[in-house]
């Protein structure tokens, strides 16, 4: 298939500084813009034929306004150069409409500084060179191999391959100028297998990575999507109890990000945070470890400045256990009176340990492996979590039978003290790169009374 | 506004442009192309630490072009509307099918829609400070209420969306969509205590809405959530019967059942519903259906994104499972009418069975009634997200406030917990249901395949003899 050919073509540079001259035209004297560029295919496959497929491409301009502690946030897809000017008109409308915030004021300059040169690895130009047949390839083989190890019990399978490659240009007022650009190519299959009554169990397996080299085979993804559907047969809760669980590497996001969402400057500034004021106390047992790393080369969320021009730097989050960074972009940290670090994650990086999944497991004389979340929530100003798990049970050191419809509950203050293990097999395909962890006595309910 | 009108004025969409564009995206065998055009402008407002803090706007334009061929999806869209960009992605999606021209394009004509909300531009016309005002007044009444309030927020939105779809068959309908919300939020501390919680209703409606007394009203039901929860503890964990209270216990049809009615899942056979049309899923006093037509509901669509005019659509009648949710794919795969059900978050992406505003019909208990027929068990009142495993039929959804019942009555007051059941499980664990049915009004938004779209959901009082509650000991 022929790729749409990029018409009215849009130069990121020129559109950024256009905006941000627009804005001081008309009186702001402070602006910040992103102008950003993007295009990605993808290829789902389901019976051994294409079932859909998509081309997109994306394009915007946010423009951040701010005069005398107004503030506004504006964006448009419209570029189109009269648009634009009716665009830049109802922005500075807007922001003189609002009401003067002490605390709202562009990035302070000198946060600009020390920014690296470096290439981060998150673009990856062979992917211009991707055929509409090698998309297909891609897609058809995992779903091959999906139906393949599945078997008679097979009753659905599906398999997509995606690539992307966007680019985008910064620019601010007081000086900041800067663009990146990244590729991110992305395999999934997924396997409903027949099951007892009328169940159909299903899971998938998935990996995104900013090389096209880096993909694991297509192959892979399809067997492992069959073989996690196969790990959830016959499930069923298990007693409701306080045992040990291990959480698998791939599913910890769910978990940690509940953590990192009380470390947010919002959060904390606004007291709905557990966390307020815990910067320097232990939070966790020593086996937490966590440096978010924006300079991870190939890193899903890789950069040299974030939203905010600020420069990018590795900020340890816990250091055994205790708690050293909080995410503060430049509104929250000056109304906490505090130093902005950054106001989003990039890559968030828990330190392994030396043992494989196996080889936790082989400690625990009853417990539950998680392998997956279903709903729930975490409160992150009383820090009290509730969440839906499914997994395989524990026996004697050994993984028994799937388990599912079941919950843990908690409070973070105490689940990241009992954090005894992290494993060696750190999950590389997202922003959250966490190996498997192993927690002692946790709340576990499922059939039965408590 | 006449039919055709928004996109051919503003944007030049005219009947002369679809047809070359439609015809194009045929051109390689398709047997049906549908070109699908979207105008949003959101503007949004927030509130904190008394006072605004923020103000936003963006503006959403473009064009998606859809090629099918029997159940295979070609798919492309532009954010550029002249026509040279249109015939581009109709090519794209074009290519899907492999072969010589198979279908024309239709006369086209227009089709009647039911009247479900004021037309846009409607929050266009509304001045900034109107929007500021009603922010201000929620932000100040949540402030002053109480001396252990020490935080409030507050987040306005407003939507004028304007969609057009055109396809091959000829059809061409256009809806003037109004959206609003008003999310509030209330943080209090009692000695080294810190609670919060919030409220919000939305729908498509203009700021008529945002009367004083529902401003306050408003306000106060959020200060009264977040101060309840001092008195609140996490239940113990384990199995135990749960009453739903009415409105937002809703969420139960929507990930419990809905999702799994989805056609979408049941036609590529991962849903654990794909073998139940027409089995007896619930109690005879069990009717579930999804509508379109609750004027001004946030999840009210007069059309739907494929053109089909809004409807109501019965699931589940007298316990028996009688229809799924289809979009065009689905409804010609099974053979069946469409039901109205194919939405998409925007042109960026093909439409899928979605859920409008799922409800449970009334039945013939009385609340009261209800309550005093559990011994022990968990009276669930607000919630928050909910998540479903469509095939091995577990859902989950989360309890932001309920009360313990203990021996008939509502006793002490319970805080974050989840609960855990498998879909047709529950369902059939359906043991009364109340004669108070109500909508929720608050701000649903569900996602699938990584799209959402704003959704109602609502139920009356509903017993289900067992489900899991994830406690602590």
């Amino acid at each position: 298939m022929a790729r749409a050919k990029g018409r009215g073509a849009i130069d990121l540079e020129r559109t950024a500084v256009a905006a941000i001259d627009g804005a001081s035209r008309r009186g702001i004297p402070d602006a910040r813009a992103v102008v950003e560029r993007s295009r990605s295919v993808s290829v789902t496959y389901r019976l051994g034929r294409p079932e859909k497929v998509e081309e997109s491409a994306r394009r915007g301009l946010t423009l951040v306004l701010y005069d005398g502690g107004r503030y506004s946030v504006c964006e448009t897809n419209d570029l189109r150069e009269e648009a634009l000017e009716r665009f830049l008109d109802s922005a500075a409308a807007l922001v003189r409409a609002t009401t003067p915030d002490p605390f709202r004021e562009i990035t302070d300059p000198a946060l600009y500084a020390g920014r690296l040169e470096r290439d981060l690895g998150t673009h990856d130009p062979s992917i211009a060179a991707l055929t509409p047949t090698e998309r297909h390839d891609l897609a058809a083989r995992a779903e091959a191999a999906a139906l393949a190890e599945a078997g008679a019990e097979a009753v659905a399978a599906e398999a997509g391959f995606e690539d992307e490659e966007g680019e985008l240009f910064q620019a601010h007022s007081n000086g900041f100028a800067a663009g990146r650009k990244g590729t991110r190519f992305g395999l999934y299959a997924d396997v409903s297998l027949a099951d007892a009554g009328d169940k159909r169990p299903s899971d998938s397996e998935f990996a995104s990575t900013r090389s096209f080299a880096a993909l694991p085979a297509p192959e892979e993804i399809g067997r492992g999507a069959a073989r996690r559907a196969r790990g959830k047969l016959g499930a069923a809760p298990m007693e409701t109890a306080t045992l040990p669980i291990i959480v698998e590497s791939r599913a910890v996001g769910r978990l940690l990000g509940k953590l990192l969402a009380a470390l947010g400057g919002r959060a904390l500034q606004q007291e709905q945070s557990f966390l307020a004021g815990a910067l320097g106390t232990v939070v966790g047992s020593p086996v937490l470890d966590v440096v978010d790393d924006p300079l991870l080369a190939g890193g899903a969320a890789s950069r040299l400045f974030d939203a905010e021009g600020i420069s990018a730097r590795p900020m340890p989050v816990f250091a055994r256990g205790v708690l050293e960074g909080n995410y503060l972009d430049t509104y929250y940290a000056k109304k906490l009176a505090r130093r902005p670090t950054t106001g989003t994650w990039s890559n968030v990086v828990v330190t392994p340990g030396g043992k494989c999944a196996e080889e936790l497991m082989r400690g625990v004389e009853r417990g539950l492996l998680v392998r997956g979340f279903v709903g729930g929530n975490s409160n992150p100003t009383t820090g009290d979590f509730s969440l839906g798990v499914f997994g395989t049970l524990i026996e004697n050191g050994a993984p028994g039978r799937a388990v599912a419809e079941m919950n843990i509950a908690g409070n973070h203050k105490e689940l990241w003290k009992r954090l005894i293990a992290a494993g060696n097999d750190p999950w590389p395909y997202g922003s959250i790169r966490s190996p498997s962890l192993l927690f002692d006595a946790v709340q576990l309910s499922g059939s039965g009374a408590g | 506004m006449t039919s055709g009108g928004y996109f051919a004025t503003r944007f030049g969409l005219d009947e002369t442009v679809l047809r070359r564009v439609i015809a194009r995206a045929l051109d390689r065998g398709a047997e049906f192309a549908e070109l699908f055009a979207q105008h949003r402008v959101n503007d949004a407002i927030g509130f904190e630490d008394g006072q605004v803090n923020r103000a936003s706007t963006s503006v959403d334009l473009g064009v998606g072009l859809r090629a099918l061929v029997g159940d295979q999806t070609g798919y492309a869209f532009t954010e550029e509307l002249t026509e040279e960009a249109l015939l581009a992605a109709a090519d794209t999606a074009a290519s899907i099918a492999r072969g010589p021209r198979a279908a024309s394009m239709g006369a086209i004509h227009g089709v009647a829609l039911p009247a479900l909300y004021a037309p846009v531009p409607l929050w266009a016309d509304v001045p900034v400070a109107d929007k500021i005002r009603f922010v201000e007044r929620v932000g100040a009444a949540i402030a002053g209420a109480d001396p252990a309030v020490v935080r409030a927020g507050v987040a306005f939105a407003d939507e004028d969306e304007a969609i057009l779809v055109a396809n091959s068959d000829g059809l061409r309908a256009e809806d003037l969509r109004p959206m609003t919300y008003l999310y509030a939020s209330c943080t209090a501390r009692r000695g080294d205590r810190v609670e919060s919680n919030s409220h919000s209703a939305s729908g498509r409606l203009g700021a008529e809405m945002y009367g004083d007394a529902f401003l306050d009203g408003l306000a106060e039901e959020t200060v009264r959530r977040a101060l309840a929860l001092f008195d609140a503890r996490v239940p113990a964990a384990g199995e135990m019967p749960v009453v739903l209270a009415p409105a937002s216990s809703g969420i139960l049809l929507h990930e419990a059942m809905g999702h799994g009615f989805e056609a979408d899942f049941n036609r590529k056979g991962t849903s654990l519903f794909c073998t139940m049309l027409g089995r007896k899923v619930a109690a005879d006093f069990v009717s579930i259906v999804d509508t379109a037509l609750e004027p001004g509901a946030r999840g009210a669509i007069a059309v739907d994104d494929e053109g089909t005019p809004g409807q109501r659509t019965t699931l589940v009648e007298n316990g028996v499972l009688v229809s799924y949710l289809h979009d065009r794919l689905s409804a010609a795969h099974y053979g069946v009418p469409r039901t109205g059900n194919g939405r998409r978050e925007d042109f960026r992406f093909a439409p899928l069975p979605r859920m409008r505003v799922t409800t449970m019909e009334n039945g013939p208990h009385d609340p009261e009634e209800i309550i005093r027929s559990v011994k022990r068990g968990l009276y669930a009142v607000d919630f928050a997200n909910g998540e479903v495993d469509i095939g091995g039929g577990d859902y989950s959804f989360y309890v932001k406030s309920g009360f313990l019942i203990e021996d008939g009555r509502l006793t002490a007051p319970i805080k974050d917990v989840n609960l855990i059941g498998n879909g047709p499980d529950s369902l059939s664990k359906i043991e009364m249901v109340g004669n108070d049915k109500a909508i929720d009004p608050g701000t649903w938004t569900c996602g699938k395949d990584g799209q959402s779209v704003p959704v109602g959901l609502g139920l009356p009082t509903v017993k289900v003899r067992a489900i899991t509650v994830g406690g602590v000991s």
